[in-house]
């Protein structure tokens, strides 16, 4: 779950969500006998699993989980969201954004695609992709083997029964009814996707030029062109050893990368030249000993796992430079440093640690502080012990980056007490009825570890 | 089962006899080496190299390397230090390279070009592997098959860990796995996401190579790199005035083994168009 603040009403109020998108979950596709995960109890609302505010901060995208729904909503200057479209996508959507421009969502998914699908759906253009899709799928089915293809006895058989049950398998999948575009793919999961737009300045002039970045659970990071030349890969930025889950692009020449592995990686990505690695591993550490109520379980520092959850790009006005806040899972802590000298051998990047009192799920990034949302439903630095003082626990925390009068010169996140009132609503709402499974709700917060491979492929038959 | 048994101890045994160092290298057995024909392309492989600049070819294209002084990479070493470095760059990718056939044709018609065959089997792999230090050792007063190599790979999720930025100047997909099941349909080695990443590694002018005994797949084929804005199919007369698809029709395993069973062969070719410029 990721929260977005907008001072008001919450923005994804679960009772906001219509049901209909359900009728989308069911895949006639698959084969019977086939394990799927489908959700047990239809009656349920889905589960809100990334959200994204326009560059306008007009319009919210949510996707939520169980129905593969990509929803669009209008926020009105009251506060309020007004659900203007949702499309169900054929796999289950892991990764949003949007266009410079607002136009295009951008929507990665499970199975590694990319999908362009435009903001504001126009009855049209979704009628014009319906009626397309429908022929597509009309087509007679013919099976792709024939006889001469197939040699065996057994082959052969099947081949017949193929032919015999040809209608049945005529329809294979759910047409797509709205528009949307298929932009690019990767063989493994995506992770993440990132849009830049940027002026490209040559020696003559100003080129407005705009890329896709994408990520995998295959190390790779892909630097695509952006629509219509999204066909084009210009480069790929390689080094991850683990998967990458993050991209975050502090300016636009800079990308920063983290996942599975113990640093985040700083690249210049149009040179798909790596110029940084930063370390979480010590801090990490430090931060998962020291927190309270930890005596007795003891951490090892080889049990240590670090799995990049969340990154974001902070603007200090007051400093005058750029820092990036990284999150890793179940770790109670934000970890953040300057992009300043990124690369620079004679001045290595301090990474800063703000402690938390739980788990950091998701920050919204303000003018001169940000809001974390905080996990109280399980123990600080656990992704699976229960928490026990969930009721004082507040869900949300304000944060600014300033100085003291003392010291101007010495920079710390301090808690923002301008924000209180505003977060006092939320942090007084009690937790949502019915309680969810435990197993449910750690499976809804904490997936980002479960990217990482486990051993034991090599041993396939030979 | 004593058969099973059996069988593996007689594949041990050959592939130690094979393996010894000493003495001349013998031809392996196919049989030994096989292997059910499907592999799973989206399982978790743990495969090297982590980019193309990590990868090191030299130990697979001994006789195309040579040896100069570069300064140290240690950080503050002054040195200089011998470096082993490559002559020549892969040009040709043979991608599910099998048993290797198309390989051993192609290695003695460009004798001044590193082929690369790749190969998601194991076993298969090894078998390759063997009978090109076979064929190197036999034909070393000639110096023939030192420009061949074989890896094993997952192309369809690795390709660009391997090749740079049109690196390649032909790929070959030969007789893949063509994946009946509409549900399979995203295993298949060609689609049109997938065309952007052999878009990727081929230089402008290269061609990829396609050739299959399947007519759906064919048709396939041809859908999705026609579709792809970075390929043009190359027409019916040049495509017959290249040497390689007569290669590729007669030499293959796959090739042979339709022949034999008296099939039909589709063979389609794409030639890599430039870039345009950015709108």
């Amino acid at each position: 779950m990721e929260i977005s603040f907008q001072p008001g009403p919450k923005p994804h109020q679960p009772s906001q969500i219509t049901q209909e998108g359900d009728q989308g979950n069911e895949e006639p596709e698959g084969p019977p006998g086939k394990r799927r995960k489908l959700d047990t109890s239809p009656e349920k609302p889905p589960n809100v699993t990334k959200l994204l505010v326009s560059h306008s901060n007009d319009h919210v995208v949510a996707v939520t989980g169980e129905d593969k729904c990509v929803r669009a909503f209008a926020v009105s200057s009251d506060g309020k969201l007004e659900q203007l479209s949702q499309r169900c996508m054929p796999k289950r959507p892991c990764a949003i954004t949007l266009t410079a421009d607002d136009n295009t969502i951008l929507c990665g998914d499970k199975f590694g695609d990319v999908y362009g699908l435009p903001l504001l759906s126009s009855p049209e253009a979704d009628a014009a992709a319906a009626r397309q899709q429908e022929e597509a799928a009309s087509k007679s089915f013919v099976p792709s083997a024939t006889n001469l293809t197939v040699h065996s006895g057994r082959n052969r058989k099947a081949l017949e029964n193929q032919l015999k049950s040809a209608n049945q398998q005529a329809k294979t999948k759910e047409p797509l009814k709205f528009a949307h575009e298929l932009l690019l793919g990767h063989v493994s999961m995506l992770t993440d996707v990132a849009f830049v737009a940027f002026d490209e300045v040559t020696s003559l002039d100003r080129k407005p030029r705009s890329y896709i970045l994408t990520s995998d659970r295959d190390e790779h990071i892909r630097i695509s062109r952006a629509p219509p030349q999204a066909h084009i890969i210009e480069g790929y930025c390689l080094g991850h050893k683990e998967f990458v889950s993050k991209l975050c692009l502090p300016k636009p020449g800079i990308l920063v990368s983290g996942g599975g592995d113990d640093e985040v990686f700083v690249w210049d990505w149009r040179d798909s030249r790596l110029i940084d690695k930063i370390s979480l591993r010590n801090a990490v550490f430090k931060t998962l000993s020291k927190r309270p109520g930890q005596g007795a379980t003891k951490v090892a520092e080889d049990d240590v796992t670090i799995a990049v959850s969340g990154m974001w790009t902070f603007e200090s006005a007051a400093r005058n430079e750029t820092r990036v806040l990284v999150a890793c899972e179940g770790v109670p802590a934000l970890f953040h440093f300057s992009t300043l000298n990124v690369g620079d051998e004679q001045h290595p990047t301090n990474l800063e640690v703000l402690l938390l009192s739980g788990n950091p799920l998701d920050v919204a990034v303000l003018e001169d502080s940000i809001i974390v949302s905080i996990d109280n439903c399980h123990e600080s630095g656990s992704i699976s012990v229960a928490r026990q003082d969930q009721t004082t626990t507040p869900r949300l925390q304000a944060f600014e980056y300033a100085s003291s009068e003392k010291d101007p010169l010495n920079f710390s996140w301090r808690p923002d007490e301008r924000l209180d009132g505003y977060l006092q609503k939320a942090n007084s709402q009690p937790t949502a009825e019915p309680v969810p499974d435990p197993k449910a709700l750690a499976d809804l917060l904490y997936g980002i570890e479960n990217l990482r491979k486990r051993g034991g492929e090599e041993a396939e038959s030979s | 089962m004593a058969g099973e048994a059996n069988k593996r101890q007689k594949r041990e045994d050959h592939r130690n006899a094979v393996n010894k160092e000493t003495g001349s290298p013998q031809l392996p057995r196919k049989k030994l080496y096989r292997q059910r024909a499907h592999a799973n392309p989206f399982s978790d492989h743990v495969l090297d190299p982590t980019s193309p600049a990590d990868m090191d070819w030299t130990l697979l294209y001994p006789a195309f390397t040579f040896e100069r002084l570069e300064p140290e990479t240690q950080p503050h070493a002054k040195g200089l230090t011998t470096v082993r470095r490559m002559s020549k760059n892969v040009e040709i990718a043979d991608i599910g390279c099998g048993f290797g056939g198309l390989l051993f044709a192609l290695a003695p018609r460009f004798p001044d070009t590193l082929v690369l065959g790749l190969e998601i089997r194991t076993s298969v792999t090894e078998f390759v592997q063997e009978k090109i230090r076979a064929l190197r050792h036999q034909n070393a007063s000639e110096g023939l098959y030192q420009n061949v190599a074989c890896i094993r790979a997952n192309t369809m999720k690795f390709l660009p860990n391997f090749f740079t930025k049109g690196q390649l100047s032909k790929i070959f997909l030969c007789f893949p796995d063509p994946h009946f099941k509409a549900r399979k349909h995203k295993a298949r080695i060609v689609s049109i996401t997938l065309n952007s990443e052999y878009a990727y590694v081929l230089r402008p002018g290269g061609i990829v190579y396609t050739i299959t005994d399947v007519e759906d797949l064919h048709k396939w084929m041809v859908e999705h790199f026609e579709a792809h804005p970075s390929f043009e199919r190359v027409g019916e007369a040049e495509q017959e005035a290249d040497q390689c698809v007569d290669i590729m029709r007669t030499e293959t395993e796959e090739g042979k083994k339709v022949e034999r069973n008296k099939g039909v062969k589709f063979v389609a070719l794409f030639k890599r168009l430039e870039d345009p410029p950015w709108p």
